[in-house]
Parts: C-alpha cells; structure tokens; sequence
C-alpha cells in the first residue's frame, strides 16, 4: 500500500502532523525526507533526539548527502556567530539560560536577513521540525522566520509538552502552532507496541483519551499488560528494580535528578544516572576546581569524587590526614599512588596532576560503585582536554565536551538508566519502570513516563485511578480531541 | 559569474601595499612604467586560479623582506550559489555597498553577498589559501576545486600552449580525454607501419650485422630489422596543435596567433568569467585592438574584464570612466579613477590627444589658441635645451576644451597624479578656481592683468610685431571683416572709428590713436572675432610671437612664457 502521508507530508510547503508517542514520528521525517528532493535541513531539541533520528534515516537507507540533523540552538548558535553584526551577538557561547534566551532572539534578527537567508535557501531546499511541542516561544519565532524562506513541515504531541515548565513566560499557545502550520492529520498505528506488546499499545491510545479529557487512568483494569505495584515504597522500588537486572534497555523514572542519583547508589550503578546536557554539577565542580589551589583543589576533586561515587573513606581518611600535615606511610601500590597524586596536587600548578589524581582514585581497591559515572568521564576527559596556554577555563573545556557530545549526537550506551521524564522523552526503551506515579504532576509528565517502555511497563501508584487536570491547551481550544482527524499509516513498520 | 569588488596587497614584489576598490566591470589600467599594473594582475592571478603547486621564492616578497607575509586579499561578488552553501563558505558571507565602496563584515539587506579570499605566504613559501571574515578567528581552507568555480583566466599568456592540446591547455580542457588517447596510440601504429614499408636498405644492413653477432652470442633473435620506437609519438608538450590547412597556427603572427589564443581560452571558460589580460594592444595593430577591446568590453553584464595597455588606441576605445591610473611611489600603490563630476572634461581631453594619458607632464591650455602657442614654443625651447623638446621631456600640451571644461579637465589630471598646469586666459574667472586646482596638485598659469591670450599678445609684442598680427587677422578673417571689428572695438572704448582707414597702425597713429587704445581694440578683436581659433592660423600667431619674444624679456607675456618654460624644464 503507498504510503502516502510521507510522501504528501514531504510535498506540503507548511505542514503538521500530530504524532503521539511510539506512533513513528520520527520515523515519518525520515520517510518523508527519504521522499523529498534536494537536501533537507531536520532540526530536533536534544542530542539524544538528533542521534535518533540519523539512526531511523541510516536504517531506511536515506543517502547523508540529502539531509542534516541538527538542533534548533545549535543551528541558532552557527548563524548568529556567523553573521555577529546582523544578530548582535558578541560571545562564542551561551553559558546558562538567560544567554541562551538571548542567543535565539538574536538568531531570530539573523534569519530575517536577506544574506543568511540566502544561504539557508541555498544550502537546503526544506525544513522539518520535530517535537515541535517542545519549542519555546522564541524557537517557535525563528521556526515562522525560517518557514518564511524554506517549505517548513513539523511534528510534534502537545500531550508530551513537558519543557513548558521550563520555559516559563515563553511558551507559545498550540493554537498558535496550528495557525501557523496546518494539521495535515493525526498519527494513530502506535508502532512502538505492535508487535511487542500490542495490548499496551491499546491500553496508552485509550490513557491518553482519557487524558485529553481529564479522565481518570485505572491501573488496575490491564491485567497483562500494566504491573501495577499498590505500595509505594522504597523496598518496593528497589525490588522493582532488581527484578529488572537481567533485562536489557531499561529505564527507571523519578522526577528529580537528587532521586535518580539515589536510586543509582542503591542499585550500585546498575541503573545508570542520564545527565543533562549542561551537566550544571559539572561545570560547578570544574569552576571549584580551576579557582582553588593546593590543598583546596584536592578538597574540590575530592568532594567530585563523592558526588560520583561510593565508597571513598579511605580517600577521605588520608586527605584528612593531608589536611592536618600528618605523615603517612602508604601500604599498597594504588594508595601510594594516591598520595603520590595528592602531593602532586598540592605543589604544583598543572591540571595535569588532577588527572592523575582523578585516575588514582578510580584505582582504589575495595568497594565502590558509581553515582554518576557518564559525569566522572566528562570530568577526566575535561581534564585531559585542557590546556592553559588557550585561555581557555577548564569550565569551558568541560562546556566544549558536552558540546561536541550535543553536536554528535549522544548514545544511551548504559543497559539500565534511571532518568527524569525531561531526559527520556522521545526515547525509546524496552521496559519502563515509573517509581512514583504521584511524582508526574501533570498529564503530560504522565503520558511521557507511561509510554517510555514498549515490552513493558511497571507502575508503582498508591492510587489505583489517577487523575490529572486537562492540559492547558486543550482547556483553551474548544475543539474535540483529533479524534475525527486521525490519519493510518499503513501496517508495515 | 563573478566580479571583483575590492583588492588588497601587502609585500607581494613590487608592491608594498595597495588598497583598491574596483567600482566596476570593465576597466583599463593605465600608467607610466614600473608602475606595478602586470604585478596587480599577477596577484588577482594567484590568489584566483585553480592551481595548487605555485612556486613561491623570495623574490615574490617586496624587496625579497621574507619577514614579512605576503598577503593578497580578494573580495569577490555575484557568487554562484554552489559557494555559498553553509557547508562551503556560506558562513563566511560578507557584503559589500557599491554605493559607500565599502566592506561591511556581515552583509546588509542592500549589500552584494561577496567573499574575502586570502592567499598568504610566510618566509617558508607555503602558499595557504582561505577564506576569511573578520568576526570568524578561523579561516576556512579554500580547495582549488573551489577556485574553479570562479572562472578566472588570463588570457594571451602562454600563446603557443595554447593553441595546442597539451596538458592543461584551453583546448584539452574542452576535449574529452579519452579520444585524444586514441588519437596518440592511432598515430603511433601508423608511423611505425609506415616506418615499416619505407626503404631502409643501409640500417637493414646494419641490422643484418647485428643478427649475426647477437646469434653468436646465443640470443634467440629471428628477423632483426629497423623499426620506429614504440615512444615515438607522446602525448606530451604539445603533440597534436592547430593547424589551418597545412600551415600551423603556431607560425601565424604574433597578433593573430595571440587572438586565436584568447579566443580559445574564452570558449573554455563562458561569458560570466573573470578575464585579465595584461598588454591588450600586444602584437595587434589599432583597428584589432578596436575590434577585441569592443568584443570583451561591449555589453558585458556579467564578470569582469580587467586589461592594461600602453597604447592610446584601447585608451579611446572605452569610455573615461572605465580607465584606472596606477601612481606607485615607494612600495605604495594607488589605482585612482576619474570622479564622475569630472568625466565628460577629462573624456574631451582625452578624445582630443589621447597621448596626454601617457605623458608625465601635462598642459592644459583653454583652447586651441593656447595649444598651438604651446606647440610652437615647443620647437623654440628646444633649440635652447639641447634639442630636448617635449616630447623627450614626456610633456603634452592639450587643448583643455575652453574655459568650463579645461580647468575641470587640469583638475582631474591632477587628482589622478599627473604633472599638470592649467594654462588659459584670465578675463573670467574659472572653475574650479586656482585654489582649488592647486588643491587636487595642479599648477596654474593665468595671464596677468585679467587678459585672454589676444589681448595679452597684443598689449606686450612691439609694434611691428602687432602690425603682422594685423595683417594676418586681415589675411585670416577678410580686410572688411578684420577691420570693422577693430573700428566696433576702437568705438567701445571710447576712441574714433573713422580712424581706423586701412591695414596699418602706423596710420592709425597718425590718425590720432593713441597706442594702448589701439592695442587693447586689437587684442579684443582678435578674442571676441575669433581671428585665430584654430590650430592651423593659432600657430601662425605663435610664429609672429614667437620670433618676437626675445626682444620683449620683462613684459607679462614673456615672463609667463619664461614661467612655462620653467616649469616644463624642471627636474
């Protein structure tokens, strides 16, 4: 059977397709990409959303000459300090929110010139968005800038708007959105669950009915297909967890980052902490560390050290022994090289002697476990990247390397993560664990934690039936839920 | 598909620095010698052409200072688009204003989208090239693919490699490659069948011999004979050329064989191209040079033609404004263009003698009067400097075009670094006035006493002298003629017509005039009547002055005249 949305998506000048969660969204740009003629320029939010998407357009064969992925900042970043004068824009790059948000409204003033504009009509012959419930106002600004230029199509789920929090004063109704793109239709085979657990596929299209409407959710109604564990316990939690040991591409919800780190620290890392992209922990303990000298800087590797890992008495038996000038005679190799490593870091100026230090202590015998590992190798390779010649800060060499991450695109490399429903939407999983249902506040937060897994889903909820407000978009519109809109995209996956 | 907006030159040869915005399509650069005008288009070249292994040595550095970087800098705009991609060098765009003649690092919404390409070599003689934007710390690398796509050529070089298809000539780069193979190893057989049937009785021979002594020696050989190596026939420099009928297009004159080139080269490279040529009157007589500057500069509405030439004829062949003079003094190069105010002067001037391009000194004179006073003092003065007239001096005397246009004209040559002096009549003021022409650099050279030419003759010459100048105006403008206007001038300034009866002065003394007023009503007839507007009876005028100059050392006329010669005399 032809498929024909992708194609009349890839034909459209202006378009929007409403794609809720595991109903091939991505796939769909990709599809429609592999159907449109010259090169098409794809933007998404995240580098995990970049790395999927070149994965689904790898996998369905799409040569890399017709496409680049990228995300909205990052291109916003590229222009604005190309063009500096046009854009008004002075630094090489934002560090914090505040100049983020500046750095896009100055991107914003770029794209309405005629030069840049040249270019992106040269470069690329089309736009597609996606997620694009996730843009903030001023994203949504540069996108109606660019659509002026290129043919613009999107996608996105407004029910999977979970940034809004995050964006404050800047969030642009849907109504808008629609507006200024016009649904072409709604996706409705959900993909994700078809042939792996068909039944909860079923069981999420009617949740987020129920959702749109405000409607209860009943956990205990899907035998089968939902595990649905009454008692909210710290016991019960980790007990879900360890059943989950054995199994591959796991993922357990929390909703704070201090939660996720606490149930890595309980499963001893088997569940790996996801990290945000600005990593604000570490650029922290990179400043502390640059800033102090000798003794202080081995307090501030020192306490990285705890933040990322278990187990670090002995390290902090013999600092203590260093702060207080006591003599110490050391009794195995890797302690000596500890003290060794800390001398070291005391006399001399050089980072270099950070590094050693940090790879001394990860040679510590005995045990320890990681807290935040992915953020420990930030850390060294931060450190082996700096160089104080540059002028650059080691802040902004650990800035660099979560930069070049979010430029490449991240790989969840970890078997069983443990991350808040912000660093999970749009991911796939094949079991999805949500610790706390009372934790997603909103509908939102709900329907991304609930269909994150597509093998199966454990929720612990003290509450059988769950309820949460209609979201605001839909208490705005007065318009039905998209059921009459629905659009099928053909059985073949 | 491209143009030149803006060239800069640090200590590349001859040039220590220049800073040159082009403000146009097609231009002409002109100027005296060692004036660095081949060197300018040696540096578009080599900042511009597709090639990647250019030997640089110290000599290519200002005064072989390899300490300091040689840097050509080339802004180009009307970009094909395949440039300006964002993964080419779209983020490197900049822009120019035609109208400001600027640069702006990032372009405005009326700018031309241009890019700053840079070739650098430093004291170890790697060229690099990138391109650069100054708010960008990293310059992108420019491949020479890219380069390609500008489509520059300098045409008429290299004439004889050219009209060959020899590697990388105009003519291998429109064959295709592989049927000129075929050609090569085609030819090869033929000549060694050929070779084959020829009588070759002595080598055979030879041939003969060797068989033998080779047989001795237990070579396995059976039908020795003389063949014509397998290497004959190379594709080499030049194997297959241009022939016209048997004759080959290599032995063809210079100036033919030198448009042949050219018209080869611009076959391979299309109309929207960039094209230099360096010496466009090369080998061609005036009405070829008439006939090629008009086929390249005619209409051009894409890329960009930059020629220099020596000669006059390609000088008139284009309007003024497309000239450009290059004054060099120390290292420092400026290539200067008319100013649109004074175009239409400067082109009249030009039209009229256009040698005064290519001359180190200029006189501008008002008119033709002044002109031909200025050619008979020519040969008088040179007498008395050995034989050294103006033309060995490089002086031009010019006939400015009258008293609105000749002192514009003074101004722009001066502006544009010649040695110029305005030479005309004071009775009106000018304009521009002498302060300002002294301003742009000219030196300025007025009759005392608010006269014209005339009026200045007659009041300094004696008497005798005054009475030929009489007898020549009767001669020039008919008896009646010539002497009513004496009688309406005698009238005008007070005295009695009735004594003007005949053509001698002697008795209009008689008659009562008294000698200045008939002076003055002589030099206003000759002025206002036009008696010697034009070249061939102003130079008679001179003649009489002339020959009487010496006699009248002190008068206003012959201290100017002495000031003139001065001037043109100095070192």
């Amino acid at each position: 059977m032809p498929n024909d949305t992708a194609r009349n998506f890839a034909r459209c000048g202006r378009g929007l397709v409403i794609g809720p969660a595991g109903c091939g969204k991505t796939y769909l740009i990709a599809e429609a990409v592999g159907h449109s003629a010259g090169r098409q320029l794809v933007l998404t939010h995240t580098h995990a959303g970049v790395a999927a998407l070149r994965s689904k357009l790898a996998a369905l064969g799409v040569p890399t000459s017709k496409y680049r992925v990228t995300t909205i900042d990052s291109l916003c970043l590229c222009y604005a300090n190309a063009f500096p004068h046009l854009a008004g824009w002075t630094c090489p790059y934002p560090n914090g929110e505040e100049e983020w948000k500046a750095l896009r409204v100055a991107a914003c003033r770029v794209f309405e010139c005629r030069a840049p504009r040249r270019v992106l009509r040269v470069s690329y012959d089309g736009v597609f968005v996606d997620e694009y419930q996730d843009c903030c106002g001023s994203q949504h600004a540069i996108v109606g800038t660019i659509a002026q230029a290129l043919p613009c199509r999107v996608v996105g789920d407004p029910l999977q708007a979970i940034y809004r929090k995050l964006h404050a004063d800047d969030v642009t109704p849907w109504s808008q959105v629609e507006g200024l793109f016009p649904v072409l239709g709604v996706l409705s085979v959900p993909h994700r669950w078809l042939h792996r657990n068909a039944g909860l596929g079923d069981w999420l299209k009617d949740v987020r009915i129920r959702l749109e409407r405000g409607q209860q959710v009943d956990f205990g109604n899907a035998y089968g297909l939902v595990k649905w564990i009454p008692w909210v316990t710290t016991q019960n939690q980790m007990g879900a967890c360890y059943k989950a040991f054995d199994q591959d591409g796991v993922v357990a919800i929390c909703d704070w980052t201090a939660r996720c780190v606490a149930v890595a620290e309980n499963t001893r890392n088997h569940f790996a902490v996801l990290e945000s992209v600005e990593c604000p922990d570490l650029l922290t303990a990179a400043d502390k560390i640059e800033s102090s000298t000798a003794v202080n800087r081995v307090a501030g590797a020192v306490e990285f050290a705890l933040d990322c890992m278990t187990g670090m008495a002995p390290l902090v038996a013999m600092f203590e022994r260093i702060k207080q000038g006591r003599p110490y005679r050391p009794r195995s190799p890797d302690k000596a090289r500890l003290w060794t490593a800390m001398l070291e870091v005391i006399d001399s100026n050089d980072m270099k002697a950070v590094l050693d230090l940090l790879l001394a202590i990860e040679g510590i015998t005995g045990k320890h476990f990681y807290r935040r590992r992915e953020m420990w190798r930030e850390m060294r390779r931060a450190l082996q990247g700096y160089d104080a010649a540059s002028g650059r800060t080691l802040r902004d060499t650990a800035w660099a390397t979560r930069d070049h991450a979010r430029k490449n695109g991240r790989r969840i490399v970890s078997k069983r993560t443990v991350a808040t429903p912000l660093l999970i939407k749009g991911l796939e999983f094949n079991h999805a664990l949500l610790l706390d249902a009372a934790q997603m506040k909103t509908a939102e937060e709900l329907y991304v934690a609930l269909t994150r897994g597509s093998f199966s889903l454990t929720v612990l909820s003290a509450e059988r039936m769950l309820r949460r407000a209609v979201p605001a978009w839909l208490a705005e519109a007065a318009a039905t839920a998209y059921g009459d809109r629905q659009v099928s995209r053909g059985s073949g996956a | 598909m491209a143009i030149i907006r803006h060239l800069k030159v640090r200590s590349f040869r001859g040039i220590k620095s220049l800073d040159w915005h082009l403000g146009g399509r097609v231009m002409c650069l002109v100027g005296p010698g060692d004036s660095c005008k081949t060197t300018v288009l040696n540096a578009i070249e080599l900042a511009l052409l597709p090639r990647w292994n250019v030997p640089f040595t110290d000599a290519d550095f200002y005064q072989a200072r390899t300490e300091e970087e040689l840097v050509i800098e080339v802004t180009i705009g009307e970009l094909p688009n395949a440039l300006i991609r964002q993964d080419k060098y779209g983020l490197l765009l900049r822009g120019y204003s035609v109208q400001e003649q600027a640069i702006h690092d990032d372009a405005d919404d009326g700018d031309d989208d241009v890019l700053t390409i840079r070739l650098s070599v430093d004291s170890d003689l790697e060229p690099q090239w990138t391109v650069v934007k100054d708010s960008n710390p990293d310059p992108r690398p420019l491949s020479w693919r890219d380069r390609e796509l500008l489509a520059v050529a300098v045409l008429g070089d290299d004439v004889d490699r050219n009209l060959t298809w020899s590697r990388g000539s105009a003519l291998a780069r429109l064959t295709d490659a592989e049927s000129s193979a075929h050609v090569i190893a085609t030819a090869n057989r033929k000549a060694r069948e050929a070779v084959g049937e020829m009588e070759l009785a002595e080598w055979q021979r030879v041939a003969d011999q060797a068989k033998t002594m080779a047989r001795n020696y237990g070579v396995p050989v059976n039908d020795l004979r003389p063949g014509l190596d397998v290497r004959a026939i190379r594709f080499g420099q030049g194997v297959l050329s241009l022939f016209d009928g048997p004759i080959p297009v290599q032995s063809f004159g210079l100036g033919s064989k030198r448009l042949a080139a050219l018209a080869v080269q611009e076959a391979g490279i299309g109309k929207s191209s960039i094209v230099l040529i360096d010496e466009v009157e090369h080998g061609l007589e005036p009405h070829r040079i008439r006939g090629l500057v008009r086929t390249l500069c005619e209409g051009r509405t894409e890329g960009q033609v930059i020629l220099t030439s020596h000669s006059p004829t390609p000088v008139v062949a284009r309007p003024v404004k497309e000239l450009r003079f290059t004054r060099y003094s120390d290292g420092q190069l400026d290539v200067l263009a008319c100013d649109a105010g004074g175009q239409d002067a400067f082109q009249a001037v030009i039209c009229r003698c256009p040698l005064a391009v290519f001359a180190r000194s200029v006189i501008v004179c008002e008119g033709k009067t002044e002109e031909a006073l200025c050619r008979v003092l020519d040969t008088a003065w040179a007498t008395g400097h050995g034989g050294e007239g103006f033309d060995l001096r490089g002086v031009v005397a010019v006939n400015g075009g009258g008293r609105n246009a000749g002192p514009e004209a003074a101004r722009q040559l001066g502006r544009l670094g010649y040695r110029t002096t305005f030479f005309g009549d004071s009775d009106q003021p000018i304009a521009p006035n002498t302060q300002e022409l002294q301003n742009a650099g000219a030196s300025v050279l007025l009759w005392d006493g608010r006269m014209a030419t005339e009026q200045r003759i007659a009041a300094d010459v004696p008497l005798a002298t005054l009475q030929l100048i009489l007898e020549l105006g009767c001669e020039i403008k008919g008896e009646r003629g010539c002497l009513d206007s004496c009688r309406a001038q005698v009238q005008k300034l007070g005295g009695d017509r009735t004594a003007i009866t005949g053509g001698s002065i002697v008795e209009w003394q008689r008659n009562g005039i008294q000698e200045a007023l008939l002076r003055a009503a002589i030099g206003n007839a000759a002025h206002g009547a036009e008696w010697f507007k034009n070249l061939n009876d102003g130079r008679r005028l001179a003649e009489v002055v002339v020959a009487a100059l010496p006699g009248i050392c002190g008068t206003p006329l012959a201290t100017k005249l002495a000031a003139l010669e001065q001037w043109v005399y100095a070192q």
